[in-house]
């Protein structure tokens, strides 16, 4: 069994160790804990439902898988191909519809651009006959496609049509309709949505085109063509034929031509559902792929989608119908759909083939896989089964072993084990019942103290537990002359209790041996090569094999415990030998103990009696008689007696000396209690005064510590001056730079003022030059009044001009004259700021020199006040120390005040003591004096 | 001329040679007076038509000429041509350039001709003389009719010979208008 678990075990454990290693402590725990559950799962199982439901598994999954890609693969491109089929044939449908769309807004045009119509002067002379000829013959050309053809004025007022079945009113006006509003409204060819015409309810299509004249392009009419939607539809009936439908949707989302009539102008959502999505998505489609020309996939779309009313799936493949021009927008589309059971027939039956193949496939394999399973372990099942009933003790248990596999080698060991068991178990069972013998004889002799029993029991169970004919207890006198002491002896054979028999061999040749603890089997006596005396002795109790153990009670021989078989030779087995030894050994045992048991008695019950005796004696003793001697025997009890004797004798030494003792004691004492109450005052007097003494230390000490708390004070008192000192040290630091800064600053400025001064002048020597500037234009002005007037009347205006210059030049110099002064005065102030400045730089060089006097007076005092910090600080220390001190001195003389007490409190109890020293002396005189003393 | 720019000082009223108006009333002002100082608390006004040009000549560039009077200050190079120069208050009485405190560097000068002169060109030609004054100022207009004769008893002002008359200012102060032919005429003749 162990080997196929240590199978198994890695089959639902893949490749756990490496994991565990990698996993997070969390995710480990939870993954353990899932795998032992799983593991609890698949150890629960039969090996028997393991390996076929792996060898199933094994069997039966690849083919499942493959069945199913397979399925999947051609499901897929099957679908595909029916799709597309779909798709051509819906595209070759939506081309067809737009040829005939095409030629039918061809012939509208043809019409409208006839030079029978446009020409003026053909039209002109053209009769009607002639113009409703050409329509009639577009109609014929058509073979009956077209309903009606006709043409109206600008108006809509019909001027002429062709022969119809339901041909117009004549005196209608149509300008009303649609199809003419557009192509009047675009000027170009319209197409219309088919709608069901009033009087005939029937669906046509009609495409209506202006016509322009020749030459003016003046719009002369419009030409319209309806056509029965009916001819349209044929071309749907092959495909209806097979079971298909078809939609025609125009760009109002309305069915306008469908297999189905009561489908016929209803909106596109209302057969199936989800084509309105679908047309959705595909305009997006189209309008994202552009304006491609062919038919790509980005213009046909292919859904399944639902019945509206039975809920029937469809394959509906939707395409937009090529715009054409005069289309409403975004055009028409069409729709085919065929019923998704119909479509996908080939597909469905393809799906029932592979399923049915696959599960027959799985099925066999499944079955072979489970049959093989149940025979490969088939043998180890009844081998688990054998080992089962083995060890439920049916040793018995035997294996077919057939073949050379590793199967019959362990049916083989199995059959083995089993047989080693059975020998076992059988050795095991004689074995207990022989200590449960020895045991038992124990118990009984434990408790058992008369030797006449003991031998008895001794030989009872000898026999019995040997089975043999007899059993004996032997035993030697001092000349190993033996007499049987106890006899268990079978029916019918001689007895032998009380016999003597003296072997006269024995002394010498086996005492030596039996003392050692040999034991003599002897199988049998005849052949054992006895002296005939012996035999003679054996033969009288009819012996033919014995067994002599010895019984050795204190390490010596004390006899021999024998057994006989009288009915024939014995072959003595070891485990008998065994037995019988430690039968004889436990009898030696119990011997001794029952030996010894008697020793003790009796020297208890002797020990007594003397001991009364010796109570007798020395009785009087208690009377305060120490004259009396007890009687000195030689055992125990007279050692005690002369003990006591000198006990008796020290006694009366010691209550001799008593008696002296105390009558001094009584006698002293009294000397002695006058000496005590002396003592005693001048001990109270003692407390007294060091009491006082206490309480003078006491207030010595407080007013050390004001000192040490004072000096404490002015220490902190010293140290915060020290900070102030400090602080005001930075401040006059801080008022240094300071005024440095004003030096710099004001350095600074005084530089700058000079610049001004400097620039000042400059700026006068330019309004020098300015001055100067304005007197010659003053001159020169004056200059050019003079020639002005010198020019007489031609001159004046010159004369006016140079005037002006000269007031200018006046303005000028007066200006350049007020600068000057500003110029003047801003020097002046200049050099006054430079002077005030000069001496503010002084005023700040002499407040820095006293700033830095002061701060040095403030480093003296803050030495100073280092200084007188350390005397207070050594002051406080000193004070400190000094108070620690008394407090000493007072503690010190506290004690000595308690010892005094304590001494006081002595001495009391001295004079006490004494005081009950002299009762206790009279006491003990009275005492002692009742003794007698010879 | 008669279109006035509003940008020039009102013109002079064009000549309305009313003679009998000898009040001469302040708006007709028709003729341009050149003031100047002799002395810097002298004042005298000189018709500019009768000037040439006003000048600043340094102080140098005069060469004194020997044996002259002392009102005569020497010679000036104007232009090519010898202009001499003469120092007009000295000329009339008053304090000489060389008795007073020279500080400016140039002299203020006036160049007079007798081409303006109309009753002297016929005779001698153009003739021109250089005056050296204290000071050039300014040109007023005044009306010439307003220029009163200068009074008989001329006393202690020794330039009433030179001058045409007095005009009063139009804040009442009395002014000596000099006259240029009167100045070539106290010149020597050659």
């Amino acid at each position: 069994m162990l080997s196929f678990q240590a199978q198994t075990a890695p089959k639902n454990q893949p490749g756990q160790p490496q994991n565990i290693q990698h996993k997070h402590l969390a995710a480990q725990t939870q993954q353990s804990f899932f795998q032992k559950v799983c593991a609890l799962f698949w150890q629960a199982r039969s090996l028997r439902s393991k390996t076929m439901a792996l060898a199933i598994a094994v069997g039966v999954v690849p083919v499942a898988a493959v069945g199913g890609t397979s399925y999947f693969l051609v499901s897929e491109s099957m679908s595909n191909g029916i799709k597309t089929e779909q798709e051509g044939r819906t595209i070759e449908l939506h081309q067809e519809i737009n040829s005939y769309l095409q030629q039918l807004v061809g012939d509208v045009e043809i019409i409208a651009h006839s030079p029978l119509l446009i020409d003026p002067q053909l039209s002109a002379t053209a009769s009607i006959d002639q113009k409703v000829t050409l329509l009639n013959s577009i109609v014929d050309a058509r073979s009956g496609q077209y309903d009606s053809i006709v043409v109206f004025n600008p108006d809509g007022n019909l001027l002429f049509q062709s022969d119809s079945a339901q041909p117009f009113n004549p005196n209608e006006n149509y300008s009303n309709r649609e199809y003419f509003k557009r192509a009047i409204a675009t000027q170009s060819t319209t197409v219309n949505n088919p709608d069901m015409a009033e009087s005939s309810g029937q669906v046509s299509l009609e495409v209506a085109t202006p016509i322009n004249q020749t030459g003016t392009g003046e719009l002369i009419g419009v030409a319209r063509i309806r056509m029965p939607i009916s001819s349209f539809t044929q071309m749907f009936d092959a495909i209806q034929s097979q079971g298909w439908e078809y939609k025609l949707i125009d760009s109002e989302r309305t069915i306008f031509a469908t297999g189905e009539a009561d489908m016929m102008g209803l909106p596109i959502g209302s057969d199936v559902i989800g084509l309105d999505q679908l047309l959705n998505k595909l305009l997006a489609q189209v309008n994202s792929g552009g304006n491609n020309p062919d038919i790509s996939s980005s213009q046909i779309a292919t859904q399944v989608l639902p019945d509206r009313n039975d809920g029937k799936e469809f394959l509906v493949s939707l395409v937009q119908i090529k715009r054409i021009d005069g289309m409403l927008e975004p055009g028409w589309s069409l729709a085919v759909s065929r019923p998704i059971d119909q479509a996908f027939a080939s597909l469905r039956q393809l799906r029932r083939t592979l399923l049915f193949g696959t599960g027959l496939a799985a099925l066999l394999v499944g079955v072979i896989a489970a049959i093989l399973a149940h025979r490969a372990i088939r043998p180890i099942l009844d081998a688990a089964g054998a080992v089962g009933n083995i060890g439920r003790g049916a040793l018995s248990t035997r294996l077919q072993v057939s073949g050379q596999d590793e199967l019959a080698v362990l049916a083989a060991n199995i059959n083995q084990m089993a047989a080693q068991l059975g020998v076992f178990v059988q050795q095991k069972a004689v074995e207990a019942r022989r200590s449960q013998q020895l045991k038992d004889f124990t118990l009984k002799i434990t408790g058992v103290l008369d030797l006449k029993d003991i031998f008895n029991i001794a030989v009872e169970d000898s026999r019995q537990a040997l089975q043999t004919d007899r059993a004996i207890v032997y035993g030697f006198d001092q000349n190993w002359e033996g007499t049987v002491l106890a006899e268990s002896v079978a029916d019918g054979w001689p007895k032998s209790l009380g016999a003597v028999i003296s072997d006269p061999c024995f002394a010498h040749q086996y005492v030596e041996k039996y003392q050692q603890g040999n034991v003599q089997a002897t199988p049998d006596v005849y052949r054992a090569g006895l002296k005939d005396c012996h035999l003679q002795q054996l033969e009288e109790y009819s012996v033919k094999a014995n067994l002599v153990t010895p019984i050795l009670v204190g390490g010596k021989l004390f006899g021999l415990l024998i057994a006989h078989q009288c009915s024939g030779p014995r072959n003595w087995k070891q485990t008998e030998i065994d037995l019988l030894t430690q039968l004889a050994a436990q009898l030696g045992l119990a011997l001794e103990r029952a030996r010894l048991l008697n020793q003790e008695k009796t020297a208890k019950e002797q020990l007594s009696r003397r001991a009364i005796e010796l109570l007798k004696e020395v009785y009087p003793v208690s009377q305060g008689n120490l004259s009396i001697r007890a009687k000195v025997t030689e055992d125990e009890v007279g050692t005690i007696a002369d003990s006591f004797n000198s006990v008796i004798e020290s006694l009366q030494e010691i209550v001799r000396r008593v008696q002296v003792a105390a009558k001094k004691v009584a006698a002293t004492t009294n000397k002695n209690e006058t000496f005590a109450q002396t003592l005693f005052e001048g001990a109270m007097q003692q407390a007294h005064e060091i009491a006082t003494a206490q309480q003078r230390i006491q207030m010595m000490a407080e007013s050390t510590q004001a000192v040490a708390a004072n000096a404490k004070h002015a220490e902190a008192a010293v140290q915060k001056a020290a900070g102030t000192v400090e602080s005001g040290d930075m401040v006059m630091d801080l008022t240094v730079d300071g005024m440095l800064g004003i030096r710099e600053t004001v350095a600074e400025a005084a530089k700058k003022v000079k610049h001004l001064g400097e620039s000042s002048q400059k700026i006068s020597k330019v309004v020098n030059l300015i001055s100067g500037f304005a007197d010659k234009t003053n001159i020169l002005a004056m200059n050019a009044s003079i020639e002005a007037a010198r020019a007489g009347e031609d001159g004046q205006g010159f004369g006016m001009v140079a005037e002006e210059v000269r007031l200018l030049a006046q303005q000028s110099a007066k200006a350049s004259g007020e600068i000057e002064k500003l110029i003047y005065s801003i020097q002046r102030e200049t050099n006054e700021v430079i002077a005030a400045m000069e001496k503010g730089t002084e005023q700040v060089a002499s407040g820095t020199k006293l700033v830095n006097d002061t701060r040095q007076s403030l480093n003296q005092i803050k030495g100073a006040s280092a200084d007188i910090k350390q005397l207070v600080e050594s002051i406080a220390s000193a004070a400190i120390a000094q108070s620690k001190d008394s407090e000493e001195v007072s503690q010190t003389m506290t004690e000595v005040a308690s010892i005094a007490e304590q001494t006081s409190i002595s001495v009391t109890h001295v004079s006490d003591s004494f005081k009950e020293l002299l009762t206790v002396a009279k006491s003990l005189e009275e005492s002692v004096d009742q003794f007698y003393l010879a | 001329m008669t279109v006035s720019d509003p940008l020039l000082p009102p013109a002079p009223p064009s000549s309305t040679t009313d003679l009998s108006d000898s009040d001469g009333t302040e708006t007709d002002l028709t003729e341009q007076l050149l003031r100047l100082h002799l002395l810097p608390d002298t004042t005298a006004l000189l018709p500019v038509a009768q000037l040439t040009e006003v000048l600043k000549i340094p102080i140098g560039q005069i060469t004194p000429m020997p044996h002259m009077p002392d009102w005569v200050m020497g010679i000036y190079n104007w232009r090519g041509e010898i202009l001499w120069m003469i120092d007009l208050g000295s000329l009339a009485g008053l304090m000489p350039w060389y008795r007073r405190a020279m500080s400016a560097s140039n002299y203020a000068a006036i160049v007079l001709d007798t081409k303006s002169s109309k009753s002297l060109s016929k005779d001698t030609g153009k003739q021109t003389l250089g005056l050296v004054v204290n000071r050039v100022e300014d040109i007023e207009w005044c009306n010439p009719n307003s220029i009163q004769s200068p009074p008989a008893s001329g006393g202690a002002n020794g330039l009433i010979p030179f001058s045409r008359g007095y005009w009063r200012t139009p804040d009442g102060e009395m002014r000596t208008v000099l006259d240029s032919e009167a100045i070539f005429e106290a010149m020597p003749k050659p």
